[in-house]
């Protein structure tokens, strides 16, 4: 009886403990982050209408695995607030591009959308970020 | 004295599971719920159940953007419904956010996530409730009228949705997104949420 009572608690214990809700908050700390330019709609294959400063693209899992490391529509807050020229300063951002194929930045870089490609949006663009030895910290509300 | 002990154990282990399911990060978190059963919702329906919540947090909370969130395993939204949402709040020209996550048409996680660094969001970028007249199910209907228009296999699974204000235009825009039929190249195809419009088709010009 003790050692069927005692296999129904292990069993309970383990629903609970895996069987919770799956969404959680992780933070990256000092990770890349840089700014694109191009067309609202997207480019290659991803046609899904970018977003100034509201945009972000981050890493693909592997060249071969199209799937983002997180997953798309995922909200991400950045710890110190990111300066937008035009705009003033944004923390809170929605992934829904992904970039950077060949991983030349750290695993968890993202990449502002800036706009379309003006010569002012290219020029901000350039001096943003990484690119001026700015890393940033993030929460993914994942 | 085994009653008892038994519900000492059950106790321990709804207790523990509270502590672990209310784990996370430093956020305010108003509120977890949790179920195992899996309910697809429209956008609106999201806004909905999100919204109140919001209003608990500030009362003059406004939308601020919505969208589906890809957690999916399988093929989903179909029928312009989704299991997971990410919806957020503002108040008009102030730097306050609040990001209300549903889950099964349950509010799975609502969290103050303003930055008291941000720069105060104008009252132009949000939406009156009251303006959305059209919802995603007719939407992706209708946007299925216009092309053809194929759920993601990969990655962006089924069809994606959100909302957000084109500020130049003042236009609330519901997003309907899916794929070609090689599954090669995203479609999105944006309705002006008020008069149910096409307003614009992106597709192949990549």
């Amino acid at each position: 009886m003790k050692k069927v009572f005692f296999a129904i608690s292990i069993i309970l214990l383990n629903i609970v403990l895996f069987a919770g809700p799956t969404m959680a908050a992780t933070t990256h700390y000092n990770q890349d982050v840089t700014a694109y330019v191009g067309k609202r709609e997207g480019h290659g294959g991803m046609l899904f209408p970018n977003e100034q400063y509201e945009t972000v693209a981050i890493h693909q899992k592997s060249s071969s695995d199209r799937n983002p490391i997180y997953k798309f529509g995922t909200t991400l807050r950045t710890h110190s607030a990111l300066n937008l020229p035009g705009y003033g300063t944004k923390s809170v951002f929605t992934i829904t591009d992904t970039g950077d194929l060949f991983g030349i930045h750290s695993r968890y870089w993202f990449d502002v959308y800036f706009g379309t490609d003006t010569t002012t949006n290219r020029k901000n663009a350039n001096t943003f970020g990484t690119n001026n030895n700015i890393p940033v910290t993030y929460t993914v509300y994942n | 004295m085994k009653k008892s002990l038994i519900l000492i154990v059950f106790s321990l282990i709804i207790l523990l599971g509270g502590c672990i399911n209310s784990k996370s990060d430093n956020d305010k978190q108003s509120a977890v719920a949790t179920t195992n059963l899996s309910v697809e919702v429209s956008l609106n329906e999201a806004i909905s159940i999100a919204y109140q919540n919001a209003v608990n947090w500030d009362k003059k909370a406004q939308l601020y953007r919505g969208t589906s969130v890809d957690n999916d395993e399988g093929i989903t939204g179909g029928d312009g419904k989704r299991r997971y949402w990410d919806i957020l709040f503002g108040i008009p020209d102030t730097n306050k956010i609040f990001l209300v996550q549903i889950q099964d048409a349950e509010i799975k996680k609502a969290i103050d996530i303003t930055s008291e660094d941000d720069t105060p969001i104008p009252k132009n970028y949000f939406i009156d409730n009251s303006e959305i007249k059209f919802d995603t199910p007719e939407l992706l209907k209708k946007a299925k009228e216009i092309t053809e228009l194929y759920p993601g296999d990969d990655w962006a699974k089924g069809y994606n949705f959100r909302i957000a204000k084109d500020i130049d235009k003042s236009v609330i825009l519901i997003d309907v997104i899916g794929w070609n039929k090689k599954r090669d190249e995203m479609k999105g195809l944006q309705f002006n949420a008020n008069t149910g419009e096409l307003y614009k088709n992106i597709e192949g010009s990549g």
